[in-house]
């Protein structure tokens, strides 16, 4: 990632509204209506973008962000709170314990591996990474299957953009994501119960979905090592826990990826993990969750507000079934 | 050496023992009250972390499991180190497991769902593990209010009988605690090591172990 102004990458707001309004335009009209039903806000014109907010952390720095609040105008969780607030259990299963457990972790040198059913495998060094491929600033919604959620303004890339260049072939119909594997650093990996290393998978469609983006930082700077340092998964329709971390492998497979919650508590998680207020977890009702910062609950949402993005991908599925 | 201070060290103990259990009473209570004015002190210092409800509802719930655990500690501590005088503290520390408890489910209700009775009714029924809570607070509550003297004269040999529903409040809020996290996360497991133990001593056999140890 170029250090680049945050200002010149098109803020997420004025992004996804120039989207759905190309996609409206060939749309038949009732998919447009639903669109426009599902939309709060109206366009944002030119004009009403909003200018670079400073949001002041506590540990001297000053992240920058395009945005103050996402796309239905809910405001960004601390930048504190957003790094010192981890479920990364290679570290630790304590979320506020992890910050400083992994201060110290090495996230360069790193290589990501892409390949597995693809014409052009490649193994990429993060700083190849972060030369080929431009982020941009999305803001999103980040909702834990516990019952808590954030909004954070990601920099990233779309995955398809990575797909699009490893090439996949026609047998390939999902994408497996796999953390790093490193016993003797991440302390957490001692745990036994758990079948390390971490993986994650998307059906092939859901990873070109533009909304899938794979983040090399946040708040405008890199990621730390409690937020997946350097590479991570970021999708945000799907239960935060399908957003793998710290990613060194990317194989496009033919079969369904079996997850390492799937493997740990098959009852607990599914493959697809949606947000669905619907589809209670055995352990919590998913109705409602306490946004970061916030007191009261807020009701949850269908794909967590990013219905009129990916509910085409779910068509004709019973999603009770699939969770 | 060694045992020039074991020997006084036995003879201090067993020329105190009784003084010591006297003032431990009052004691029972100044410390039970520690956690609750930590807790205050940390809400007041704005000092609750990231998620301040979840940390009151874990702070709240972990301080009764203890205080419970210590109340369940009385009688084997009583047999081990015949010491008959620290039996007055199985109540204090009874009584401020169920103030805990209490302010364990009132965070759920109050700050956590603010008053919803339909989600809070449905967390209640449909969630294991805050149907294993809410059954320990019940038996945390009965034995509360039978705690006073006049229902033990009242009772006679049924308030022992209904008493010993304490080993079942032990078992139903380890098995809480394990249930409220994900599988593999180790964080309950000391805690439901200690109840076990502290339970064990009930059994007949180690009873009849320890007599003849003592």
């Amino acid at each position: 990632m170029d250090k680049k102004p945050t200002l010149e990458v098109t803020p997420e707001r004025q992004y996804t509204s120039r989207k759905e309004f190309i996609k409206a335009l060939g749309i038949a009209g009732m998919s447009a209506a639903v669109l426009a039903a599902c939309k709060e806000k109206p366009f944002v014109s030119g004009d009403e973008i909003p200018d670079a907010t400073a949001i002041v952390s506590d540990s001297g720095s000053t992240p920058t962000v395009g945005s103050s609040t996402d796309d239905p105008g809910d405001p960004l969780t601390a930048y504190d709170n957003v790094i010192n607030y981890n479920n990364f259990y290679e570290f630790t299963t304590d979320k506020e314990g992890v910050a400083r457990l992994a201060k110290n972790y090495q996230t360069s040198p790193w290589e990501v591996k892409i390949g597995g059913l693809v014409e052009n495998p490649q193994t990429l060094s993060i700083d190849e990474i972060r030369l080929r491929y431009t982020t941009e600033e999305r803001i999103y919604r980040m909702r834990c299957v516990e019952g808590w959620s954030m909004v954070i303004p990601w920099e990233g890339f779309p995955v398809s953009a990575l797909l699009e260049d490893v090439k996949p072939t026609a047998e390939a119909k999902y994408v497996r994501f796999e953390s790093v594997y490193d016993p003797e650093e991440l302390p957490g990996q001692k745990n036994i119960f758990y079948p390390w290393p971490y993986i994650e998978g998307l059906r092939l469609d859901e990873a070109y979905n533009d909304l899938a983006i794979l983040a090399t930082g946040l708040y405008g700077k890199d990621l730390l090592p409690q937020s997946g340092a350097p590479i991570r998964l970021v999708v945000p329709w799907k239960y935060g826990f399908k957003s793998i971390k710290s990613i060194t492998k990317i194989d496009l497979v033919s079969e369904m990826p079996v997850s390492l919650w799937m493997d740990s508590a098959p009852n607990e998680y599914g493959f697809y993990a949606n947000v669905n207020p619907g589809v209670d977890h055995p352990r919590w009702s998913q109705a409602t969750e306490r946004r970061i910062g916030e007191l009261s609950r807020r009701d949850s949402l269908l794909f967590n507000g990013y219905e009129a993005e990916v509910a085409n991908l779910y068509e004709g599925m019973d999603l009770a079934k699939f969770f | 050496m060694k045992a020039w201070i074991s020997q006084n060290f036995s003879k201090y103990w067993n020329e105190n023992k009784r003084t010591l259990g006297t003032i431990l009473h009052p004691l029972s209570h100044v410390g039970s009250s520690i956690p609750f004015l930590v807790g205050l002190w940390d809400f007041w210092q704005n000092n609750l972390g990231v998620n301040p409800i979840a940390e009151i509802t874990h702070r709240t719930g972990k301080t009764a499991i203890i205080l419970l655990m210590l109340s369940l500690a009385i009688s084997p501590l009583r047999l081990l180190l015949s010491w008959p005088q620290i039996n007055k503290l199985r109540r204090p520390f009874g009584l401020w497991s169920f103030a805990y408890a209490t302010a364990h489910f009132s965070t759920f209700v109050i700050l956590d769902y603010g008053f919803n009775w339909q989600a809070i009714l449905d967390a209640i029924l449909l969630r294991k593990f805050i149907l294993f809570g809410f059954t320990t607070g019940l038996i945390l509550l009965t034995l509360a209010i039978t705690s006073f003297k006049i229902f033990l004269k009242k009772m006679g040999k049924r308030w022992k009988k209904l008493h010993r529903l304490v080993y079942a409040a032990g078992i139903l809020a380890s098995i809480h605690f394990i249930l409220a996290v994900k599988p593999g996360v180790l964080r309950p497991w000391p805690y439901a090591a200690v109840m076990l133990i502290l339970l064990a001593f009930r059994l007949s056999p180690v009873q009849a172990w320890v007599k003849k140890r003592v």
